[in-house]
C-alpha cells in the first residue's frame, strides 16, 4: 500500500513538472509567433502546437491537483458529521469518483485508438494527434489512481474510527 | 421518466453529492455522464464525455487561462503586490480607514494583472493584513475589507470568470473585459466609501495613518506603479487594438510580468518554479471543471430544460427586471454554497438562454452575473475569499470576518442596482470598441 502510494505520488508530481515545462513552452512559442509575425510572418502551426501543449498541461496537472486537494469541494455539511460518518462519506464519494474517472480514462484511450487507426494529424504540421490523446487518457488514469489512494485512506480511517467506537462502547 | 423529470432528479443528485464533499468537477462528471447514459445509451454517453473533455483541454481560447493565472502568480512571487500596496498606502494612508482604502486600491491595481479572486485575496492578505495589524485596525474590519476587495480581481480585466462566461456562451472575451472596467472602478469607489463611512462612524476601528506630501505620492506612483501600468497597457492595449488575441494577450502578460520581475531582480528561481507549479495546479482545477461542466451542460441540453426555463421566463406575466432579480436571488443563494468558478459554469447553460429570450444584452448580463458571483465568494458558509483570508491571517475566526462583510455586500447590491438602472455603465466601452 505504502509503495503504491509512493509510486503514484511521485508519478503525479513528475507529471506536474512536465506540465510546468509545457506552460513555459506555450508562453515562449506564442511570444516568438507575435515577434515573428511583426517582422516576417507567423510561425506555421502555432495554434495547433499550443493546443497540443494545452493537452500536456492538463494531462500533467490533473492528478497533482487532486493530490494536493486542489479541486473545489464543499465541506460545510460533512464537517459537521462525526469521524465515522465523514470517513464513510469520503470513501463512498472517492469510489464513485474513481469509477467515473476510470471510465473516462478508458474512453479517452479508446478515442485515441480510433484516431491512431484513422491516422489523424494536425492540419499544418501533420503532428499525429493520437499520442497526445493517449497522454490525456494517461493523465486521467493517474487521477483515478490518486482517487484510489483517497479511497483507501478513507477506508483506513473508517476502520480506525469503527474500532475506536467499539472500544469506547 | 420524461427528460424534464430526469433533469430535476439530476439536480437533486448534483446537490446531494456536492454536499457530500465530492469535488465539484467530479460531481458534474458523474451526474452528467449518468444522466446522458440514461437518456441515450452508456456508449454514447461515454464517447460524448471523452470527446468533450479532450476538446476542452485543447481549446485554443481556453489556453488563455493558464497564462493569465501564471501572470498573477509571477506578480505575487516577485513581490509586485507589495509595491502596489505601498503606493496605495501613500495615496490613502492619511484618511480615516486609509489602510482599508489602500487595500481596496491595491486590489484594483492587482486585479489588472491577476484574473482570480482567490489569488487576489491570498496575495493581498499577505501584504495588507500585517500592516493593518501594526496600525491596530480592528481585525474584523481589516480582514473583511481584504476578502471583499479581492472581488475586484475578477471585475478588472483580465478575469478568469469573464473568460469562462465568454467561452461558455460564445460572447467576445475582449468585450466582456471592456465591460468590466467601469463597473470595476465604480465598485472600487463604493467599497472605499463604505470603508470611509465605517471609519468615520467608529474611529477606533481604523486609526488614521501618516499623511504624505503630494510630491511623495507622485514619486511613489512613478517609481513603483509604472511597471503595472506598462504591463496592463501592453496586455489590454494590444488586445483591444487588435494586435493579438486573448490567448496571445495572456502570453504577453506572463512574459511582461516575468521580464519586469527579472529586470527588478525580485523573482528567485524558487519563486519562478513555485509560480509555474501553482499555475499548473489552478489551471488543472479550472479546466477540468470547465470540461466536466460541459459534459453536464450537454446532458442538460439533451433534457431540453434550459429551453423550457427560458420559455417559462418569457411567458411569465412578469416584467423582465423581476425575472432578473429572481435569477440574482438564485445566484446569491447558490453562491452561499458553491464556488464562483463552478457556479458560473453550472448556471450559464440555464440562465444564458433566459437572458437572450428576455432580450438582455448578453455582455451586460455577463457583468451582472460576475457581480452576483462576487457576492457568493464573501457570504457564509462557503465564501471562498473569506476562507483564504482566514487561512493567511490564522489568528481570526471565519465568523469574525463574515461579521465585517455586510457593508461591502451592500456596496455590491448598490452596484448591481445601478447597473440595472444604467446598463450603459457596462456597455459604454464595448460599444465604443465596436464603432
Amino acid at each position: 500500500m505504502k509503495l503504491f502510494e509512493h509510486v503514484i505520488t511521485r508519478l503525479a508530481w513528475r507529471a506536474s513538472q512536465v506540465a510546468q515545462v509545457a506552460l513555459v513552452a506555450v508562453m515562449v512559442l506564442i511570444m516568438l509567433n507575435i515577434i515573428s509575425r511583426q517582422i516576417w510572418r507567423s510561425i506555421p502551426g502555432t495554434s495547433e502546437t499550443v493546443e497540443i501543449l494545452g493537452a500536456i498541461i492538463m494531462a500533467g496537472g490533473l492528478a497533482y491537483c487532486q493530490l494536493v486537494k486542489g479541486h473545489i469541494s464543499i465541506g460545510v455539511l460533512v464537517q459537521k458529521f462525526n469521524k465515522f460518518w465523514q470517513c464513510l462519506v469520503d470513501s463512498f464519494t472517492s469510489l464513485l469518483a474513481f469509477i467515473a474517472t476510470s471510465l473516462l480514462s478508458w474512453q479517452v484511450m479508446m478515442y485515441a485508438g480510433r484516431m491512431l487507426e484513422r491516422g489523424y494529424s494536425t492540419g499544418h504540421l501533420g503532428i499525429p494527434l493520437a499520442p497526445f490523446i493517449y497522454l490525456v487518457g494517461a493523465g486521467l488514469l493517474v487521477l483515478a489512481l490518486v482517487l484510489v489512494i483517497d479511497f483507501l485512506k478513507a477506508m483506513r480511517a473508517f476502520k480506525a474510527s469503527k474500532s475506536k467506537g467499539s472500544e469506547s462502547s | 421518466m420524461s427528460p424534464e423529470a430526469v433533469a430535476i432528479v439530476s439536480l437533486v443528485l448534483l446537490f446531494l453529492l456536492l454536499f457530500l464533499r465530492m469535488p465539484v468537477a467530479l460531481v458534474m462528471l458523474v451526474v452528467g455522464l449518468g444522466g446522458y447514459a440514461y437518456l441515450t445509451s452508456t456508449s454514447s454517453a461515454l464517447s460524448m464525455s471523452a470527446l468533450t473533455v479532450y476538446s476542452t483541454f485543447t481549446t485554443y481560447s481556453l489556453i488563455v487561462i493558464p497564462l493569465f493565472v501564471w501572470m498573477g502568480f509571477i506578480a505575487f512571487y516577485s513581490g509586485l503586490s507589495g509595491k502596489l500596496y505601498d503606493i496605495a498606502y501613500k495615496l490613502f494612508g492619511g484618511t480615516p480607514g486609509g489602510l482599508n482604502m489602500a487595500t481596496i486600491g491595491a486590489c484594483t491595481a492587482f486585479g489588472a494583472i491577476c484574473g482570480s479572486t482567490t489569488a487576489t485575496a491570498a496575495t493581498m492578505s499577505a501584504v495588507a493584513l500585517p500592516e493593518m495589524k501594526r496600525y491596530n485596525y480592528q481585525r474584523s474590519f481589516a480582514t473583511a475589507t481584504v476578502a471583499a476587495a479581492a472581488i475586484l480581481g475578477v471585475m478588472i480585466p483580465p478575469s478568469v470568470i469573464f473568460i469562462l462566461y465568454g467561452v461558455s456562451t460564445g460572447e467576445s472575451i475582449e468585450l466582456l473585459f471592456l465591460a468590466g472596467i467601469i463597473p470595476g472602478f465604480f465598485l472600487t469607489g463604493l467599497f472605499m466609501i463604505m470603508a470611509y463611512i465605517q471609519a468615520r462612524l467608529n474611529p477606533s476601528i481604523a486609526p488614521s495613518g501618516q499623511s504624505v506630501s503630494l510630491q511623495e505620492k507622485l514619486k511613489s506612483m512613478l517609481s513603483g506603479g509604472m511597471e503595472v501600468v506598462i504591463i496592463f497597457l501592453a496586455v489590454m492595449g494590444g488586445l483591444f487594438m487588435g494586435y493579438f488575441t486573448p490567448t496571445e494577450a495572456g502570453a504577453v502578460g506572463a512574459f511582461a510580468t516575468l521580464i519586469v520581475s527579472l529586470l527588478r531582480k525580485t523573482l528567485s528561481w524558487e519563486g519562478f518554479r513555485n509560480s509555474a507549479n501553482d499555475a499548473v495546479r489552478l489551471t488543472a482545477m479550472i479546466l477540468f471543471l470547465t470540461a466536466t461542466a460541459e459534459v453536464y451542460g450537454n446532458f442538460l441540453g439533451r433534457t431540453g430544460i434550459p429551453g423550457s426555463i427560458a420559455s417559462i421566463a418569457v411567458e411569465a406575466p412578469l416584467p423582465p427586471v423581476v425575472i432578473l432579480i429572481a435569477i440574482l436571488i438564485v445566484y446569491l443563494v447558490l453562491g452561499f454554497f458553491i464556488d464562483a468558478l463552478a457556479l458560473v459554469l453550472m448556471t450559464t447553460p440555464i440562465f444564458y438562454p433566459v437572458a437572450l429570450a428576455l432580450n438582455f444584452n448578453p455582455i451586460w448580463f455577463g457583468v451582472i452575473v460576475v457581480l452576483a458571483l462576487g457576492m457568493g465568494v464573501i457570504t457564509p458558509p462557503v465564501g471562498a475569499n473569506v476562507y483564504v483570508v482566514a487561512g493567511v491571517a490564522k489568528d481570526i475566526e471565519v465568523m469574525e470576518i463574515f461579521n465585517g462583510i455586510w457593508p461591502y455586500l451592500l456596496a455590491i447590491f448598490i452596484c448591481i442596482a445601478i447597473l440595472i438602472a444604467f446598463p450603459q455603465l457596462a456597455l459604454f466601452l464595448p460599444e465604443m470598441a465596436r464603432v
